[in-house]
């Protein structure tokens, strides 16, 4: 009863907190951004057939750098947002 | 007349009344607690809704025709406390068992007495009429591991007692069934088995629903698998009517149930009889959305009336992961000597999720139990409460500005080196010993680099 009464609270704040973002309109992807990501598969598919562990590890490399860079990125946001709030320099 | 002093007893004193007061409501809450064993107050998930399906269908037991035995199945949870009965019967009573003995389908041959019954209830069945009576039992705690079975008997001076398919349509006379000059007049008695809660999660036992009758064998089973999707199906073969076997008779294509292998053939020679085979899909793989998905196509022939298949063929072909339904319920109904007609009905239950199951041991002592139960009732959320949260970040996925972040990892997740090449390089083959070798060097390169660049990405860190 409980967790039960907790967890419907928490539900609606969730809902209230973000029912500005439900009302907006669905967003998709520019078709060139998902036509350029399959082209570039097709190509990296065709060398892969001839350097499978290069282009391995080049994937996982790129996986690392986007994974790293998004970590600093989204630090940098909410630090920026942190000092929007009047009481915090 | 004299007058009370100050502290005297019988003067009224409003801060000992308080006192005592409080003492009195601690001592309530007490007592309360010790009796909170006999309430029925205890949340505890029973379980998902069971259909009956044709293997299940009342048997006679060790010929008695006044003993019938219905499987329930496992992955019951829960505590039984109730049995309810739909019985059309002119008079008399029934007697019920719950069993968890390993009735053996294939010998009928019942580990639990016939003379001993869990429940002797003499029901008020009505002189006419038809009406849902219901009995309260010993409570049991279900293990969801057991096997369940109920054995139903009636007394030998109660002439016909019918079942109800459902509540609201009641099995007639019309609907017996004969085997070998013996009349069944017992037909799948409907019952509910209730617990906690008792309402809406009761279990409920159906007759199967005959659905839309099929021309062939090719077309027993659902549409829309794909044999990309790997499998454990277990299939369940068996006859329940012929003149060469006892209708309580089960026989198995390989022994019990098999696993079978994605598009395996399983082969076997079966005695004459008519069959019906069942597919239960232990696995399916994510998304559950779809029946399609994971339903697994069956195929069932007899040699008698599908010269295709002249050995008797049965194949599978399907799928994969957590158990998530049963195929339900899937007959085939003799309809004459050279044609078979297989029903299905299209209704199938999915569950994709595990409701919380923490239950009291009713062996615990008292004070213990009470604990539990209290423990349950107010720390153990619904599952309803629980599935509010399941969907409440997928509209978030699609809404600017985590649409974009989430499009953009969905596109980027589908960056793999299995696509279609955009170009050939032939005649490469008989270079590999050049390759191969500047496949590695060029690897090794590219993780040094990576860590140069990790390690100076990191040192000048500006954050």
């Amino acid at each position: 009863m409980i967790t039960a009464a907790l967890l419907l609270t928490w539900y609606g704040l969730v809902l209230i907190i973000t029912s500005p973002i439900r009302l907006l309109p669905d967003v998709s992807l520019p078709a060139g951004i998902v036509s350029s990501i399959s082209s570039s598969n097709n190509y990296i598919a065709a060398i892969y057939q001839i350097l499978p562990y290069t282009i391995a590890a080049l994937l996982i490399a790129l996986g690392i750098v986007i994974t790293i860079e998004g970590f600093i990125i989204l630090f940098k946001i909410i630090n920026w947002v942190i000092r929007k709030i009047p009481t915090i320099s | 007349m004299t007058k009370l002093k100050k502290n005297s007893p019988l003067q009224f004193n409003l801060r000992r009344v308080i006192s005592f007061s409080r003492y009195f409501i601690l001592a309530a809450a007490a007592a309360l607690l010790f009796l909170w064993p006999t309430h029925n107050i205890a949340y505890a998930e029973v379980s998902t809704m069971y259909e009956q399906s044709i293997s299940d269908t009342t048997m006679g037991l060790n010929s008695d025709a006044k003993i019938f035995v219905q499987k329930i199945g496992s992955a019951l949870e829960g505590t039984l406390s109730e049995i309810c009965f739909y019985i059309n019967a002119p008079t008399g009573n029934i007697k019920f068992d719950i069993s968890t003995s390993s009735y053996n389908e294939n010998t009928v041959n019942p580990a639990f007495d016939p003379a001993i019954w869990y429940g002797n209830a003499s029901l008020s069945v009505p002189t006419t009429g038809k009406a849902l009576t219901c009995v309260s039992i010993p409570e049991l705690e279900l293990n969801p591991d057991f096997n369940y079975y109920i054995k139903f008997g009636y007394n030998a001076s109660v002439p016909t007692i019918y079942g109800a398919a459902v509540s609201a349509a009641w099995r007639t006379s019309a609907e017996d069934f004969t085997f070998n000059s013996v009349s069944y007049e017992v037909k799948d008695i409907y019952f509910e088995l209730n617990g906690y809660p008792i309402n809406p999660n009761s279990i409920q036992i159906t007759y199967p629903l005959d659905g839309t009758a099929l021309s062939d064998f090719a077309a027993y089973g659902f549409s829309g698998f794909t044999e990309n999707i790997l499998t454990n199906i277990q299939i369940n073969v068996g006859s329940y009517s012929s003149s060469s076997f006892p209708i309580f008779q089960t026989n198995y294509i390989i022994d019990g149930y098999g696993d079978f292998a994605a598009s395996s053939t399983k082969v076997s020679a079966l005695p004459p009889g008519q069959y019906w085979a069942k597919a239960y899909l232990e696995t399916c793989p994510a998304p559950y959305n779809l029946y399609s998905d994971c339903i697994p196509s069956v195929w069932t022939g007899y040699e008698t009336y599908d010269p295709e298949f002249p050995n008797g063929y049965f194949e599978v072909q399907a799928s994969s992961t957590p158990i998530v339904f049963i195929i339900l319920p899937q007959s085939e109904i003799f309809t004459g000597s050279s044609t078979m007609g297989y029903y299905y009905s299209p209704t199938s239950t999915i569950s994709t999720s595990t409701p919380i199951q923490i239950t009291c041991d009713p062996n615990d002592p008292l004070f213990q139990r009470s604990l539990c139960k209290l423990y349950v009732f107010l720390f153990v959320p619904s599952p309803d409460v629980l599935n509010t949260w399941a969907t409440i970040a997928e509209p978030l996925k699609t809404k600017a500005p985590i649409g974009y972040f989430y499009s953009f990892a969905q596109a980027l997740g589908g960056f793999n080196t299995t696509s279609t090449p955009a170009f050939v390089l032939t005649g490469l083959a008989s270079l590999v010993n050049i390759t191969g070798p500047l496949d590695v060097g060029l690897t090794i390169i590219i993780y040094i680099v990576l860590a140069i660049w990790t390690f100076n990405r990191i040192r000048h860190l500006d954050l």
